[in-house]
């Protein structure tokens, strides 16, 4: 179990070291960004369906707050996801039978599964949120802008992911992930 | 301290086999120097014992070499430094094929010694050769061995000689005695021996720092005797070690009482007899099974080596037995000491073997473009690679000659450790009310009793036999495969470690359970 337990550990350093820029992002969405700010503008020029905003009578500012709040819970979620998978991933890294030299290599299409399941389920996270009748302000991002919180938020978590199981698989788990095993053994 | 064992005859042979077994697991002494005698020394048991010394201290030079591959001070693999002669067995009779009538000059004794012989010695025992041993009659063998002399020219009696004069000059000696007591080699030795080194003592002056231990084996297996052809041989008769015993025993008494020889004696015996499923009179087809009551010989032999013993000045006598139930457990097998589980270091070392052998071996066997498929796994790296990597030229030599001997040596070892457990398994209940338990090996070996190799180790196994390790030792500790290809990627590296001695130090840790 201590290997267990180191193995989650480092887990939590990869995802640590790209995960405080989404905590950032998030705690910035949550407080409401200036409206001068980069993100701010970011979001009412890609974000927005501006003719869907001039139609319904509403201004930016106006529907900022249900918006940021809106992505800054897609991020929590998404977050919340990419932790709990990295952790998931390094554990039972563990318990897979890998027992002979050369075994792991095996595991490589468990972990491609693994990987592939993550990445449905954020694209599936991305459109509860940007795209289902779940949410009113969903009504106001654009296609355009539905597709890049969709690309940004697949590709910067699942690094994140990848960040946190590149360090945390078991060591002689390393052949079933993607260049893992190019570490230094003693890592 | 300097520790001494001798094995006399075809049991002490064998039971030398389980002590060797024992030290490679860690159970050892520092030192030991390893000496057998038997007349019949083209004996399969002494053989085989001789083969097996061969190839533990070919291993030991290998693995514990400062310059190359090094276990280190700290490893319990291979632990005790194993020494013994060139010739690790001692002829008590020189010449080819000796009668005791030549050994004992009889044509030229007086008359009237000649006839105190006649009533000793029937006339076929005088006249019977001895090259294949004392044929279970120890009056021969007695007679033989008194006639032989402590000689120090001679190399095996040259290394007691040294024991003593170690004694004297004040480090601690101890001399370890093995050997049954219904046989004919063993059960004439084994006194005979005891006293030889207490004449040489006496002689030198030596008072203290000297301790002689025996391990007597009681009457613990017997064997069918085929009806045909032994018209006139002279040969073990299973039906009379009981009444060689009780004589035997009763001499004991009186000899204990009398004369202090031992410091500490180990009696085991075994009821009912295991049955051993062949028999040959002597020579190299006579190569019996080891059998679990040897194992206590063996660790009776640790015990009174390892530092833990306290030996007093009064004669100790040890009794050893298993539980009363028919069936044999771990929960049998005594410890060496408080700190040294006989249980789990045996059980350490053949998980070791099974893995060694089935798994990681084959792994590292052959040239480097055939290991290289495995140089990315983190137990090559942090293991072999790093350690077998040579920075002048760039490149891993594992795949080289030197290293893949020492593969070689240890994974015929590591079958010679499956073969003699299995074996032990199996023959000691064989034909007999019996049970034991103590390992699974039918997943990975093939029992013939009647062949002369009785174990075949398989060569590779398949997937769910592999599964079966989990089983392999019967202790419910549910031990996976997977767990030591975890353990090694993760254990420590001991300091002073070289070249492959990394790795089969961590192996052999990693199987630990």
């Amino acid at each position: 179990m201590v290997h267990v337990f180191k193995s989650l550990l480092l887990a939590s350093l990869g995802v640590a070291s790209l995960g405080w820029l989404s905590f950032l992002l998030i705690g910035t969405l949550l407080n409401g960004p200036d409206a001068d700010s980069a993100l701010a503008q970011y979001v009412a020029d890609h974000i927005l369906f501006e003719e869907n905003l001039d139609q319904l009578g509403w201004t930016f500012s106006e529907v900022s707050e249900g918006l940021f709040k809106l992505i800054a819970h897609m991020n929590i979620v998404f977050l919340g996801v990419t932790v709990v998978m990295t952790l998931s991933w390094s554990a039972l890294s563990h318990f897979l039978n890998i027992d002979a030299p050369g075994k792991a290599k095996i595991y490589f299409i468990h972990w491609s599964v693994f990987t592939g399941i993550l990445i449905a389920i954020f694209l599936a996270i991305a459109w509860y949120f940007t795209k289902s009748a779940a949410f009113e302000t969903a009504e106001l991002i654009s296609t355009g802008g539905s597709f890049q919180l969709t690309l940004f938020g697949v590709i910067f978590y699942t690094l994140i992911y990848y960040l946190g199981v590149l360090l945390g698989t078991a060591r002689f788990a390393r052949s079933s992930v993607l260049f893992a095993n190019k570490l230094p053994g003693v890592l | 301290m300097k520790n001494f064992v001798i094995g006399i005859g075809g049991t002490g042979a064998k039971c030398l086999e389980h002590l060797l077994h024992c030290c490679s697991a860690g159970l050892g002494p520092e030192q030991l120097w390893v000496g057998m005698i038997d007349q019949d020394e083209a004996n399969g048991n002494v053989s085989r014992t001789k083969v097996l010394l061969s190839k533990y201290q070919n291993l030991q030079d290998s693995l514990r070499n400062e310059t190359k591959n090094d276990l280190a001070k700290d490893s319990n693999l291979l632990k005790t430094q194993v020494s013994s002669n060139a010739d690790s067995v001692w002829l008590p009779l020189k010449g080819s094929d000796p009668t005791l009538e030549e050994v004992v000059n009889y044509e030229l004794l007086k008359p009237e010694v000649k006839g105190l012989l006649d009533c000793l010695y029937a006339p076929e025992e005088k006249a019977q050769n001895l090259s294949e041993g004392f044929r279970a009659r120890p009056n021969i063998g007695a007679a033989a061995m008194l006639a032989t002399s402590a000689n120090e020219n001679d190399p095996f009696w040259n290394q007691i000689h040294k024991a003593i004069d170690a004694a004297r000059g004040g480090e601690e000696v101890r001399i370890f005695i093995i050997s049954s007591i219904f046989g004919g080699t063993g059960a004439s030795g084994f006194p005979n021996i005891a006293r030889k080194i207490k004449a040489i003592q006496k002689e030198k002056n030596v008072t203290s720092n000297l301790y002689i231990g025996g391990a007597l084996m009681l009457p613990y297996f017997t064997y069918d005797v085929p009806d045909e052809n032994m018209d006139g041989e002279i040969f073990a008769k299973p039906a009379e070690f009981l009444d060689q015993t009780k004589g035997a025993l009763e001499y004991y008494s009186k000899l204990f009482e009398y004369d202090k020889i031992f410091d500490q004696v180990y009696v085991a015996g075994w009821d009912p007899l295991s049955k051993v499923p062949s028999f040959k009179m002597g020579g190299n087809l006579q190569n019996n099974p080891p059998l679990f009551p040897e194992l206590y010989a063996a660790l009776g032999a640790l015990k009174f080596f390892s530092n833990d013993n306290k030996i007093s000045s009064n004669q100790e006598i040890f009794h050893i037995g298993k539980n009363e139930s028919e069936e044999i457990l771990w929960g049998d097998i005594p410890n060496v000491s408080n700190n040294l589980n006989s249980k789990e270091k045996i059980s350490q070392l053949i998980r070791f073997s099974f893995v060694y052998n089935f798994i990681y071996s084959p792994a590292l066997s052959g040239t480097w473009s055939k290991i290289k498929s495995f140089s990315d796994e983190s137990w090559f790296k942090r293991l072999i690679l790093k350690y077998t990597y040579n920075e002048d030229q760039k490149q891993c030599e594992i795949g080289h000659e030197y290293n893949q001997e020492v593969i070689s040596l240890m994974k015929e070892y590591s079958q010679d450790v499956l073969t003699w457990i299995a074996d032990m398994h199996h023959s000691t209940v064989i034909n007999t009310e019996q049970k034991i338990n103590l390992i699974f090996s039918d997943f990975f070996s093939e029992f013939s009793p009647k062949k002369t190799n009785r174990i075949k180790i398989k060569d590779k196994l398949t997937f769910s036999e592999k599964k079966e390790f989990a089983q392999l030792i019967s202790d419910n500790s549910n031990f996976k495969l997977l767990n030591i290809m975890s353990n090694i990627c993760y254990k420590k590296i001991n300091k002073n470690q070289k070249g492959l001695g990394v790795f089969m130090d961590v192996l052999f840790r990693s199987c630990e359970k």
